[in-house]
């Protein structure tokens, strides 16, 4: 009897710690300002170890839509093999192209959503613009795993459910300097639910093409 | 990277191929009937892309008359509103019209004479020698204004054609230059000889532009423009009788409309090449308007060695709707 005791003991042990094992999953918090201390919005955090196979039903889709001149949520963020979808708003026609060596693509002068999806199939940023709106700018993060979100407006980037362990993640901003675009940093998820991180990002200047006219002469003509 | 679109099909101008035939035909018929048929063939083509911009600017010039000799300068005040609503067509990737009506006004604080109203329409074609923000961009523009003075002498068409190149350096860096040609017509009959045998005609002017301007965004997205203006041609001067430009002057006119101070002054057109700097300060106030400070020393120099110099400061509210 005693044996059996002690099997039951062990199996409920295995079962109970099984159980915690799941309920284990936490989440990842990271917090992200930028040197002087103020939020940091659009930051994208990927997790790149250990790898995580991307769910079978991972819906391989993305979007940026275009509206009153602007790329509206400018930052968007795939898994590798993604199409994304460049929907015009406006009620004039865009052209959206990339240099980007990543993903090079052109969807010449269109309007409404007759513009076909683009594959993006090399990780990496991809930077977009329009022809004809010189000002317009938006960066598609196509990451290598599906782990990754962006930060919003207070700063914050959460990634749900992931269980106890080790982790390495990249970070990326638009106006993250050079040397410290696609910083990698470790992570350790304890037992809690949450583990928070905060981090600071030292920013470039904010350099893009302006919008706002300079007299009544010029135009994006 | 160079793309054919066949969805579009290229614009037949029939007839009217370029912005020095569509000058000539204004100088001919009126500008309804040379705008009409850019009018006609550009809808087949068309998207549409209306904007409508404007600016509101006070300032002031140091040398309202141009005149060289201490007693005949004076300054004044302006208040002056530009509004243009355009419409953009492009035809193919890269290639872009753009027709323009303007309407503006200026009021001198003192210098009556040259209050004026302007209106007129301006087309424009922009070429991108390649793809993105960074393509050289060649634009030719074809621009015809009429300008009503309150001194009725100075009224008539003011036209300018054309050319110039740009390129963006970085998001920071742009550059461009232009050569423009201008005309400027006033009916011969509104201009009073001040001396028999000599014509009263001192507002119609040829001029040749050579320009070129280099602006800087900053860390704080406002944008410092630096431009250098090269003018050679003719230009008209208003002083008080007996002035050492007569014997050079190719017309004198009375000009005693020009301000209320002005009852003896007379204009004179003479021959004159002149260097203009222009240093502008401009902020972005939001996504379509900015407030600009502009400052512009303009020195010419004419027949007989002698110099004029103006400074002309300015404050514009820019808006694009």
């Amino acid at each position: 009897m005693p044996e059996y005791k002690l099997l039951a003991v062990l199996l409920t042990t295995l079962a109970f710690s099984l159980g915690v094992q799941s309920v284990q999953a936490g989440n990842l918090e990271v917090v992200l300002k930028d040197q002087k201390g103020n939020p940091l919005k659009d930051a994208v955090i990927e997790i790149i170890s250990p790898s995580i196979p991307v769910p079978a039903d991972w819906d391989y889709e993305g979007l940026m839509d275009q509206k009153d001149k602007e790329f509206i949520n400018n930052v968007v963020t795939i898994v590798a093999g993604s199409y994304v979808n460049f929907p015009n708003s406006d009620d004039i026609q865009h052209h959206v192209y990339s240099f980007s060596d990543n993903n090079t693509f052109e969807l010449p002068l269109y309007s409404d959503t007759n513009a076909d999806p683009v594959l993006f199939g090399k990780p990496g940023v991809t930077v977009v613009g329009c022809n004809i709106h010189d000002w317009m700018l938006g960066y598609i993060y196509v990451g290598e795993s599906h782990l990754m979100t962006l930060s919003d407006a207070s700063g914050v980037a959460v990634i749900n459910d992931l269980p106890a362990g080790n982790y390495r993640f990249k970070l990326w901003h638009e106006r993250a300097r050079r040397q410290d675009q696609f910083s990698e940093h470790d992570v350790t998820l304890s037992e809690a639910s949450v583990t928070r991180l905060e981090l600071v990002l030292e920013l470039g200047r904010a350099r893009r093409i302006r919008r706002a006219p300079t007299g009544v002469g010029d135009s994006y003509h | 990277m160079v793309y054919v679109d066949k969805t579009f099909p290229e614009p037949q101008f029939n007839g009217i191929n370029s912005s020095c035939d569509l000058l000539s035909c204004l100088m001919k018929f009126n500008l309804h009937t040379c705008l009409l048929p850019f009018l006609l063939l550009f809808p087949p083509l068309a998207w549409s892309n209306m904007e409508f911009a404007g600016d509101v600017s006070i300032g002031t010039n140091d040398n309202v008359s141009s005149a060289v000799s201490g007693r005949d300068i004076f300054n004044d005040q302006f208040l002056s509103a530009n509004y243009n609503l355009g419409k953009l067509w492009v035809p193919t990737p890269g290639r872009s019209f753009l027709l323009r009506g303007h309407l503006g006004l200026q009021n001198f604080s003192d210098s009556d004479g040259l209050n004026r109203t302007a209106y007129g329409a301006s087309l424009s074609y922009a070429h991108r020698l390649g793809l993105g923000a960074f393509a050289p961009r060649i634009n030719m523009s074809a621009r015809a204004d009429y300008r009503d003075f309150e001194s009725n002498n100075r009224d008539g068409w003011l036209f300018r054609t054309s050319i110039g190149l740009q390129k963006r350096f970085s998001p920071a860096w742009h550059g461009s230059m232009a050569l423009t040609h201008e005309h400027r017509t006033a009916d011969k009959d509104n201009a009073k000889s001040y001396v028999a045998g000599i014509s009263g005609d001192v507002f119609n002017q040829e001029n040749m532009e050579y320009s070129a301007s280099l602006d800087y965004t900053l860390a704080n997205a406002s944008v410092i423009t630096l431009s250098y203006l090269f003018r050679d041609g003719e230009i008209d001067a208003s002083t008080n009788p007996g002035s050492v430009f007569f014997p050079f002057s190719r017309a004198i006119a009375n000009d005693k409309n020009l301000c209320g101070n002005c009852k003896h002054y007379v204009a004179y057109l003479i021959k004159a090449q002149s260097s203009s700097i222009m240093l502008d300060w401009n902020w972005a106030l939001g996504r379509d308007t900015s407030l600009s400070l502009n400052m512009q020393r303009r020195i010419a120099d004419t027949e007989g060695n002698n110099t004029y110099s103006t400074n002309i400061f300015q404050l514009r509210l820019n808006q694009r709707f």
